[in-house]
């Protein structure tokens, strides 16, 4: 058999193929293979069923088309990157990321990329997980989240001040009440009764002084606890997986996202968590206020502040803020929005202070808004 | 006035060191002090309430001053109501005020304008 004899010794038998094709079909990931050009060459079934295409319309397709912009016009330009200075930005490091169906809607999901050689041709082969469900399970957690950040922070920096002096007054009221009607007994040439009295009055007095400054001791824990837990993290990373989060459901409605990213602003000493929440509000509100405008702009960018802090920029082409509004944005329940509750901006400002950042708005040069925040840089100092 | 010819007072607080020690300066004071802890207490006995002054704290759980006052309206009581605010609670006295309380004084507050609050809520008592 001849021909037999003249296949590569690389590629595999009929029936091992077979069986790796069977394989594939039950992988509940996506998987789809690409050369280094980024040409499909296979589409799994789980890929079909995900992005809405037959393999056979995809296969010899660049992989771009799964992808919405920016990546959809930068990919080229990705596998170009790491073919010339060999950097992994996403081989064998996996991140969460955002995928275009076939009918047009965006999905996010979780891709992990692993490369592998076949003789001299290098093939990618890239793990798709759908995260819609996962992430609307993350996004209502967000949401409850949220909820009770706001119980708790509100508490902590808007009403605290008025919970607080609210709670100081009892003892110090109880206290003054006491003194005054010691020292009135004490005016009426006191019998031993009514020095007894006194001395009660007196020491109740000095007790309530103690809850008193129980009071202060408690509020002192309490704001030392709220600590934030902080690490070096990429800010790239930060703000691509809060988009993902953030544009769920909504680039349906045509909204264009440009990154701006300076690679030297990247490392920041931050509390993951929480500047997500803040990147995810920001974007939100972006986004809901573009929802009556033409043009549906949403740009992110980054750069550094100084020797020691990076700025974060969101600008949106929405309507802009009105000055009524503007004045008292970050305040507790002050609200532009319909259904607003107004806490989220002040949750974001407790979080940007509590980083030793600041977090303001200006007017977008397109009419919308611009909202900046700065975090502490972990880069090296220039 | 209750039976020693004293004024009586009716004090509602939630905080129990309000309930002794205001108490206690109003009793050293010449006043006789009946304490509830909270409004629905005094509520419970508000068809029989002796003529007296009630002093009221406006923050407390369940009803809130307000909402105790506008009961207690409602059951007919007509008794001068002073009410005693905390920080922050000045727009809630001033409501209350616009619906018929006597006075309020803010915590802590000198004795001297706690008895002069009371006093002008009896006076008022009287002219009616």
């Amino acid at each position: 058999m001849p021909g037999l004899m003249d296949q590569p010794t690389f590629e595999p038998s009929a029936e091992a193929e077979a069986h790796l094709r069977s394989i594939l079909a039950t992988v509940p990931d996506a998987m789809v293979v690409i050369d280094e050009k980024g040409t499909i060459l296979s589409f799994s079934a789980a890929a079909e069923k995900m992005f809405g295409y037959r393999e056979a319309d995809v296969i010899d397709h660049n992989v771009k088309i799964l992808m919405p912009s920016p990546d959809r016009e930068r990919h080229d330009q990705y596998l170009v990157n790491y073919l010339t200075t060999g950097k992994r930005k996403i081989i064998g490091v996996g991140r969460v990321t955002t995928a275009l169906h076939r009918d047009g809607r965006t999905f996010p999901i979780e891709l992990s990329v692993g490369e592998a050689w076949l003789g001299d041709r290098r093939i990618f082969t890239g793990f798709i997980r759908d995260l819609t469900e996962r992430q609307q399970t993350l996004l209502r957690l967000q949401d409850l989240q949220s909820e009770l950040a706001h119980v708790g922070r509100v508490s902590e920096m808007g009403t605290l001040a008025s919970s607080l002096a609210h709670e100081l007054n009892q003892p110090l009221t109880a206290v003054a009440s006491y003194c005054e009607s010691a020292r009135d007994l004490l005016d009426k040439d006191p019998d031993r009764d009514t020095l007894e009295m006194v001395k009660e009055a007196l020491d109740e007095a000095a007790k309530q002084a103690i809850r008193a400054g129980q009071i202060v001791r408690r509020l002192r824990d309490f704001m030392s606890t709220g600590e934030t837990e902080r690490h070096i993290e990429s800010l790239q990373r930060l703000i691509n997986e809060a988009n993902a989060l953030a544009l769920v459901g909504s680039r349906e409605h045509g909204i264009d996202v440009q990154l701006n990213l300076d690679p030297s602003a990247d490392s920041v000493l931050v509390d993951r968590i929480q500047i997500q929440q803040v990147l995810v509000n920001l974007i939100r509100n972006a986004i809901d206020a573009m929802m009556d405008s033409q043009t549906r702009c949403l740009a992110l960018s980054t750069a550094r502040d100084g020797r020691d802090f990076v700025e974060v920029r969101i600008e949106d082409t929405g309507t802009g803020i009105s000055d009524s509004i503007a004045a008292q944005l970050f305040q507790p329940f002050v609200t532009s929005k319909q259904n607003g509750m107004g806490i989220g901006l002040s949750i974001c400002r407790t979080i940007i202070e509590a980083h030793g950042g600041r977090i303001w708005f200006e007017p977008g040069p397109t009419g919308g808004t611009a909202f900046h925040f700065t975090v502490p840089s972990a880069e090296p100092k220039p | 006035m209750s039976e020693g010819g004293k004024t009586l007072v009716h004090l509602v607080d939630d905080d129990e060191s309000i309930r002794r020690s205001v108490g206690f300066a109003l009793r050293t004071s010449g006043y006789e002090v009946r304490t509830y802890e909270n409004g629905a207490e005094i509520l419970k006995i508000a068809s029989s309430l002796e003529t007296g002054c009630i002093l009221l704290d406006v923050r407390m759980p369940g009803m809130n001053g307000l909402e105790v006052q506008a009961a207690l309206k409602e059951k007919g009581v007509t008794l001068p109501i002073v009410l005693m605010t905390g920080h922050g609670d000045v727009a809630l006295a001033v409501r209350a005020l616009e619906a018929g309380a006597i006075d309020f004084i803010e915590k802590p507050f000198e004795k001297a304008l706690l008895l002069s609050a009371i006093e002008h809520g009896m006076e008022r008592l009287k002219q009616s």
